[in-house]
């Protein structure tokens, strides 16, 4: 492609939404048309290569390695399951697992599931190639911030203690320790721990001086729980209600009206907690128009959920072969999971040329 | 305003209701006969029960993690944490790099002496986070996170419940204290695969007497999953059992001597006297 744009990096949002979005139609479905459309538009996305922030560094997962799984599903599920009318051949014997008749239901349904595991791999190969570990972080949502400061402690710590391990190392080989057995490792495993810990007090140290406070206030802890315990019981309604035969919508609504309480309580949560980004990433219009497509996607499959009746995207191979129910308009929708590759290309992302 | 005395029953009440429901949602399954025998208007999509688990056990680690964090409200805590699970996170990454015998994982050790000595919902944390942490420096991030989130933070979890039976017996800081831990890690290493095959099992179908399938009774179903355990996974799980039996026994008495001394000086907080 002409004319050496910048590159694009969508923001972590998309990928979250995309991934979530593309995750959700692979659950939902095991009709192999529908699995196919997602599992090409998932490998162009992959292709057009980075669109995120480790885009040029990362080694290249080759697509074919996400398709082996489809072969590799259909063959041990026709010789494992005996099931279905038409019949391949028969293995004889009383071999245990193996002998009986191989079906073509039985393969085709090992090579969907397969094909399901496939995309489930690469969705999620692009997503940890597109956003880097400190953008991972900062999703994590602002209720849990003491956790990611946890986790940032963790991440830095690491290279840390290769270092400090090294040194021990050193120090023991100085004094001519040699390290024989599995007990002979007590002695560079405890000095790394008390140096470690060693550490912790002294960081635990200065965040106290700069005012670290990891804590809600009791107020905001109390609601929580309080909705905690709500959510929970509009979920074991949901289940009571499908266990007493009730339609199966009422159970649908009791789930999501549980996570929508879950969601709006931890975005006022969120909003009590103060922080500061030194370096804000802004949501532009292309992240805008890139995280459109998945978003309306999951509006939709979440509708399709709501009413199950209409049984879109349902279809089983058992007991006996049918051609898998193809709609068009279905598939025009999966297409939603291309559109961060779509906008790349109407920006002229310089990967794409 | 509620007063502390509610707060803790709320909090104990949110981490109740958390564990149960994602006791249920790992259990599905086992349950599943009862729905499908019920008639419903609109049916029972088993194809979605999957999908609606994992939606269920999302919230209880969200629960969990967000009650759990309270054990890590002090800069203290949360610089001990952060140091530990980098510390756990890099024994994952070695076990990544150079698989262990069988299941063997060096990462257990570490979550029950952590549960053991700073309390429940700081084993908890330690579980979950170095789950969370190693799956993103291991490139490991996956559907099937969560639920390892959730049972390696059952693990630091339980692992408190060994504290007052120590010191009931008078075991502390005694060999019945070391026998003790690596029993329960023993137990835990079996019962961690078991729980976690329980997340993919029932999208496996194979020999009928092992695999799951819509409306077999209860008995059956743990019949089946008995006999599939016992065909793929015991000695794959052995490994991860005699594992945690040997790291325990060799290195937890002096580990324990450690974490000690740094728990007193972690938990150490200095009251005036008042006037």
């Amino acid at each position: 492609m002409p004319g050496g744009h910048a590159p694009i990096h969508f923001h972590p949002w998309v990928w979250l939404t995309w991934t979530g979005s593309t995750l959700l139609c692979v659950s939902l479905t095991r009709n192999p048309l529908y699995l196919v459309v997602v599992w090409l538009c998932v490998a162009i996305v992959h292709a057009a290569g980075g669109m995120g922030e480790l885009a040029r560094g990362s080694a290249p997962f080759p697509l074919w390695l996400s398709l082996t799984v489809v072969p590799l599903g259909a063959l041990f599920n026709a010789l494992t399951v005996h099931v279905g009318e038409n019949i391949l051949f028969v293995i004889p014997g009383a071999i245990p697992l193996l002998s009986g008749r191989v079906t073509w239901e039985a393969a085709l349904y090992g090579a969907t599931n397969g094909l399901a595991l496939g995309v489930i791999l690469l969705v999620f190969w692009v997503f940890n190639r597109n956003v880097s570990i400190p953008s991972f972080l900062r999703l994590l949502p602002r209720a849990f911030h003491s956790l990611a400061v946890v986790g940032s402690i963790a991440m830095t710590f690491v290279p840390c203690l290769q270092q400090q391990y090294q040194q021990i190392q050193e120090a023991q080989a100085i004094r001519g320790k040699q390290l024989r057995g599995i007990r002979d490792q007590l002695g560079l495993l405890l000095p790394l721990l008390v140096s470690s810990l060693e550490h912790a007090f002294q960081l635990a140290e200065v965040m106290t001086a700069r005012g670290f406070l990891a804590s809600l206030s009791p107020l905001t802890r109390s609601n929580l729980r309080a909705a905690f315990l709500g959510g929970f019981g509009l979920v074991l309604g949901g289940w009571l209600s499908r266990f007493w035969g009730l339609p199966g919508w009422i159970a649908s609504l009791l789930f999501w009206c549980a996570l929508a309480l879950f969601g709006a309580l931890f975005f006022l949560a969120m909003r009590q907690v103060r922080y500061t980004i030194y370096r804000p990433r802004r949501f532009g219009v292309r992240d805008g128009l890139a995280i459109g497509g998945p978003s309306l996607l999951s509006l939709l499959l979440v509708l399709n959920h709501l009413f199950p009746e209409r049984g879109l995207l349902a279809y089983t191979p058992y007991p006996a072969l049918t051609l898998p129910p193809f709609e068009p308009l279905v598939a025009f929708l999966l297409l939603g999971i291309l559109s961060p590759f779509l906008v790349a290309v109407f920006a002229g992302h310089d990967s794409l040329s | 305003m509620i007063g502390s005395r509610g707060e803790r029953l709320l909090s104990n009440l949110v981490i109740l209701a958390s564990t149960l429901l994602g006791c249920f949602s790992f259990l599905y399954p086992f349950f599943l006969p009862n729905f499908q025998q019920t008639p419903s208007p609109a049916g029972i999509r088993l194809s979605e029960m999957p999908l609606t688990m994992t939606l269920v056990l999302g919230l209880c680690v969200i629960a969990l993690l967000f009650e759990s964090q309270q054990g890590a409200s002090n800069a203290r805590m949360v610089a001990l944490m952060g140091v530990l699970v980098a510390l756990n996170s890099v024994l994952r990454y070695i076990e990544v790099a150079i698989p262990g015998p069988g299941g063997f994982s060096p990462v257990f050790f570490l979550i029950i002496l952590s549960g053991y000595l700073f309390g429940a919902k700081f084993g908890f944390l330690m579980g979950a986070m170095t789950l969370f942490v190693s799956a993103i420096l291991t490139g490991g991030v996956g559907p099937w996170l969560p639920s390892q989130m959730f049972t390696a933070g059952w693990v630091g979890m339980s692992a408190a419940i060994l504290s007052p039976l120590v010191v009931r017996l008078g075991w502390q800081q005694r060999r019945g204290e070391i026998v003790l831990l690596a029993l329960f890690g023993f137990g835990w290493g079996l019962l961690y695969g078991a729980i976690m095959n329980l997340w993919s099992w029932p999208f496996i179908t194979g020999p009928a007497d092992q695999y799951w399938q819509p409306g077999i009774s209860f008995a059956e179903t743990i019949a089946r999953y008995g006999v599939f355990y016992l065909a793929t996974s015991l000695a794959w799980d052995l490994g991860r059992s005699l594992g945690n039996v040997l790291l325990i026994g060799l290195f937890g008495t002096a580990t324990l001597r450690v974490l000690r001394r740094f728990r007193e000086r972690f938990t150490f907080v200095y009251q005036p006297a008042e006037v």
